[in-house]
């Protein structure tokens, strides 16, 4: 060889230099790299795309079936009815409550549940059930030192702490009712549901036990327990609870509800509760999840007994930290300041579960920060992706998004665009009883509708939910009973909007505010208190900083009809300036719409929900008696054709009447490593039977 | 040893203390009760009827007349009690405590850091002026200090956390593992490493710069020149006699951080997850929670006093001119 290189050597070839074979080796390294990296993962997409493939399927044969027989059905059932060829090879179906999948108001989506049984990323993380091992949450929520769901309807709260609860009744994403620590849903037919509506019998889960309950001591959940929690917790804190307050014969001075009547089982254990109502109330079962009736337990608060009068603080309600559900309290602050951490609970009622040893959660207020630790690995879970990061994570077949309906605070939320009816500074006593005067700009429906119109909500949606969410079609949430598509809300139109503004006396000579040339000017505008010239301006209330992107396209569009629309952010004391002192001209909340028009719409137009105390709803200062009578004779109908004629006469009246601007719906985004499977997303307790291959 | 020098500056100076002190007490209440808001209804929670609301009133002392909450503040604060919490409903001192830790580790490593980091830095490149090492470290100076430690944070993270998986992306501690012992320790020390470094980098561009600027102004001093003159080499001239006199500034800024160290590192903590005491004041400014930005707000300002007060007398101390003006 020597030789061979001395000849080469004489022939003038002298190979490369070891700088030459260097530069060689890492143009090639990198090139390898490259290639590498592009060819990783083609196996996993291919199969990823094969366990979509097969999901889809499932769900097309599912939506025939409905389309037949006004249901979902088993996967014998589709196999039979030939709308499956043979058994899915990955997933498994699950049969929801059994409710209708369509008709009027019903949301279709909901009442089956496909599971991937795949070990293997990119289809949910694994088929056998592992046990053991610590969910990791990344939380939205900072605050999480009141943990107790039944006195607070904080979405901080619900978020961190439901898994430690159980409600009688569960729901799934639509709202169906299912036995939770009842044993059955109360029907007419059952005869849990006697007098139109009026009385509703529970009879309870025996050996449920408390976190607290020992081999020696044992504690099962009894009637008082129920009793206890609707007298001194639900009934006195929680805002949406507090709807039944009044038909429940409730003394918010004693904290005690006449109209509850607990028998015990033998023991102490289990036993049956009656909730005797004034008069028929319907939405009573939307009510009894963990999010709006988290179970306490009885006399558990030193001091205070069941039936004796008594109110503890909502710090004493707070201080008990036990509830029946699948996860015990384990600590907050540790291990590090911040963190909350729940464990398994051992006697949990349904057995095999929880299958995860505990949840730590952990908060990433920041955006920026919750994507990074789901994209590193820090956790597990995130309750809300970022809007900007949902199409990466979903594209990444080592993630799985969800999007749910479902906030921590309450479910089937709506972004409103709030007009100040009443003149600013007027008292809460004269808006509500009507002798309030009139806003003098949007006091005038017609300027109402011309905001309306001048609002290009698809262009809110994209540019401030990055496309999350819908448009909204109606004024109630599109996910729950009652919302009517029939009656269209004002379209955009910048021209109707301009036409609008002109014929309301907006037309005078154009003005200069700021950069902005082209504001509007009063020109014979029917109210004497304002004089030809005066600008159109209309001041904006920003309560939070969440709303800022969203915030911004409402101001663009308004200036393109020519309003000038000043903004102020004020997080502190805008929920004052709003509903005490009435100093605002627009403002915008995401109001929860709960499970049933009557738990989180109603409050946003009824005269009673004109306060300044308690949880305060009705923002516009909305005042129309025909409405509040749809809301209260629905709430008292079994029929559910005459109560969805209630709830389309109260649409009616209220898109005549423009109190808001209904902007859009907001589903949340869960997102979470397909190491994990088995979450339950819209419910507080959507670990319960979530488990994780590492 | 200041005490033997000039006791009269030494007392002055913290004769100054007392009245400072009081003043940002006085201001802090005042403007913390002219904030508009309900603390009442805030403290009552979610969902309060107006009885509530008026009891909580009562029992937070808000019904009295404002000097006699402000003298039961004093009295209260004198006994170290900083309120309660409206949100977290636990005593302020506790909300501050859990949370002082973390924040004096991550502003404490990066001072230190970013001290000895920057006087190095700034020793080599003023040995040789205008030089390529000299310009190479003024240059990245420049470059670390112009940048925002947000977007730092989130090009570390980005790198060093996602691509190379070198340290984890946020937390202070692991979530999944409850390490204990020297185990505990690396796992923080782990988590430190990057939120420290970022929080470093800006502060020692600053520290290159000062020791840099400094160390060249004294090494054109006679007194210098006559250390060489006599015989002595140009190392020991520079470390015996311009260093020390180009710390000077140096303290001055590593003072004034020192009183920083408590107020936590608002965006740099935000975006690691980091739990510290910068999250838990805009958490509280969130919320509205005031006695717990009252509380953080003395914290920091009585820090920031007393490192001011420390650094006067540690540069009375290297240079007793100062004390003698």
């Amino acid at each position: 060889m020597i030789s061979r290189i001395g000849e080469m050597k004489g022939r003038g070839q002298e190979g490369f230099t070891l700088i030459e074979l260097l530069v060689v080796i890492i143009i090639l390294g990198v090139l390898s790299a490259v290639v590498v990296f592009a060819v990783q993962g083609t196996g996993d997409k291919g199969s990823s795309a094969a366990y979509a493939t097969d999901a889809k399927t499932v769900r097309t044969a599912e939506e025939a079936f409905c389309a037949n027989k006004g249901r979902y059905g088993t996967e014998d059932e589709l196999l039979s009815g030939k709308l499956l060829s043979s058994k899915s090879d990955y997933h498994a179906i699950t049969l929801g409550s059994g409710g209708p999948c369509t008709g009027a108001g019903v949301a279709s989506q909901s009442s089956y549940q496909i599971t991937c049984n795949v070990v293997e990323a990119g289809c949910g993380g694994g088929g056998a059930v592992a046990t053991g091992g610590t969910l990791v949450v990344g939380e939205t929520f900072s605050s999480n030192t009141t943990t107790n769901v039944a006195s607070s309807t904080g979405g901080g709260t619900h978020a961190w702490w439901e898994g430690m609860y159980n409600g009688l009744i569960a729901l799934d994403e639509a709202g169906n009712p299912s036995p939770e620590l009842a044993t059955v849903v109360p029907t007419v037919a059952n005869g849990g549901i006697t007098n139109g509506g009026a009385t509703y019998t529970l009879t309870l889960r025996q050996n449920v036990q408390w976190h607290d309950s020992t081999v020696a001591v044992p504690h099962y959940l009894d009637a008082d327990d129920v009793k206890f929690t609707f007298e001194k917790v639900l009934l006195k804190y929680h805002a949406r609870a507090r709807n039944m307050a009044t038909p429940l014969g409730y003394n918010a001075t004693t904290c005690l509800a006449a109209n509850i009547v607990a028998t015990n089982g033998a023991g102490s254990n289990g036993g049956t509760v009656v909730f005797n109502f004034t008069a028929p109330y319907i939405p009573f079962l939307k009510q009894l999840n963990v999010t709006e009736g988290a179970i306490n337990p009885g006399n558990s608060i030193p001091g205070f007994t069941v039936g004796v009068a008594g109110c503890p603080t909502q710090a004493n309600t707070d201080a008990v930290k036990v509830g029946t559900g699948p996860f015990k309290f384990s600590s907050i602050n540790s291990p590090s300041a911040g963190d909350g951490k729940v464990v398994k609970n051992p006697n949990y009622w349904k057995p095999g579960l929880p299958y995860l040893d505990g949840i730590l959660m952990r908060p990433y207020t920041a955006d920026a920060a919750r994507t990074t630790a789901l994209q590193s690995g820090a956790v597990d879970f995130v309750w809300d992706v970022p809007n900007p990061d949902v199409a990466s994570f979903t594209a990444s077949s080592s993630f799985k998004t969800v999007a749910t309906q479902s906030l921590g605070g309450g479910p089937n939320s709506v972004d409103q665009v709030i007009f100040n009816l009443k003149a600013s500074g007027s008292s809460v006593a004269t808006v509500a009883d009507g002798t309030a005067a009139d806003h003098p700009i949007l006091g005038d429906v017609n300027v109402r509708k011309a905001i309306f119109q001048a609002l290009n909500r698809d262009q809110y949606l994209n540019t401030g939910r990055n496309g999350i969410g819908s448009v909204s079609k109606s004024p109630i949430s599109s996910q729950i009973f009652g919302a009517e598509t029939d009656i269209p809300l004002p379209a955009f139109s910048v021209s109707a909007a301009d036409a609008l503004l002109d014929a309301a006396g907006w037309n005078g000579p154009r003005t200069t505010i700021g950069t902005q040339t082209n504001v509007r000017t009063a020109l014979g505008h029917p109210n004497p208190a304002i004089a030809d010239g005066t600008a159109l301006t209309i001041r904006f209330l920003q309560g939070s900083t969440t709303f800022d992107a969203r915030v911004a396209v409402i101001k663009s569009n308004l200036a393109t009809v020519g309003i000038n629309m000043p903004v102020t952010v004020n997080t502190t004391t805008a929920t004052t300036q709003v509903f005490t002192n009435r100093d605002f001209d627009l403002y915008i909340l995401n109001y929860a719409n709960g499970y049933d028009p009557h738990i989180g719409v109603r409050r946003q137009y009824a005269i009673d929900q004109i306060s300044t105390t308690g949880t305060p709803n009705n923002a516009a200062g909305y005042r129309n008696v025909a409405v509040d009578a749809d809301f209260d004779t629905a709430a008292q109908t079994l029929d559910t054709t005459t109560r969805y004629n209630l709830y389309h006469d109260f649409q009616t009246r209220v898109v005549a009447d423009l109190p808001y601007v209904w902007m859009i719906e907001t589903p949340n985004v869960r997102g979470y490593t397909t190491q994990c499977k088995g979450f339950v997303v819209w419910t507080g307790l959507f670990a319960e039977s979530a488990s994780c291959h590492r | 040893m200041l005490w033997a020098v000039n006791r009269r500056y030494v007392v002055r100076r913290l004769l100054q203390v007392v009245p400072t002190v009081l003043g940002i007490v006085t201001l802090s209440f005042a403007l913390v009760h002219l904030t508009p808001g309900d603390p009442a209804r805030e403290f009552a929670g979610e969902g309060a009827d107006q009885a509530q609301i008026d009891a909580a009133r009562s029992y937070l002392g808000l019904d009295r007349p404002v000097p006699e909450q402000f003298t039961t503040y004093l009295r209260h604060l004198l006994h170290g009690d900083l309120g309660t919490s409206y949100a977290q409903r636990m005593p302020v001192t506790e909300v501050i405590g859990i949370r002082l830790s973390a924040t004096l580790l991550l502003t404490g490593t990066a001072l230190v850091v970013s001290t000895v980091a920057g006087v190095g830095f700034g020793v080599l490149a003023a040995r040789r002026p205008l030089r390529w090492l000299d310009n190479a470290v003024s240059t990245a100076s420049l470059l670390v200090y112009s940048l925002p430690a947000f977007w730092l944070a989130q090009l570390a993270i980005m790198a060093l956390a996602l691509k190379v998986h070198l340290f984890p992306a946020g937390g202070m501690t692991d979530a999944r593992e409850a390490y204990t012992g020297l185990a505990a320790a690396r796992d923080i020390a782990h988590h430190l490493a990057l939120p420290a470094l970022v929080l470093a980098l800006s502060e020692t561009a600053l520290v290159v710069r000062v020791t840099r600027a400094g160390l060249l102004q004294q090494a054109g001093q006679e007194y210098v020149r006559s250390a060489r003159a006599k015989g002595l080499p140009q190392e020991q001239a520079v470390a015996r006699h311009a260093l020390p006199n180009a710390l000077l500034p140096v303290l001055t800024i590593v003072g004034s951080r020192v009183g920083y160290l408590v107020s936590g590192a608002v965006l740099v903590e935000s975006v690691f997850g980091w739990p510290g005491l910068g999250k838990a004041l805009v958490d509280a400014a969130q919320a509205g929670d005031h006695p717990v930005i009252l509380g953080m707000v003395l914290l920091v300002s009585a820090t920031v006093v007393t490192a001011n007060l420390a650094t006067d007398m540690a540069c009375a101390w290297i240079d007793p001119r100062i004390a003698a003006r």
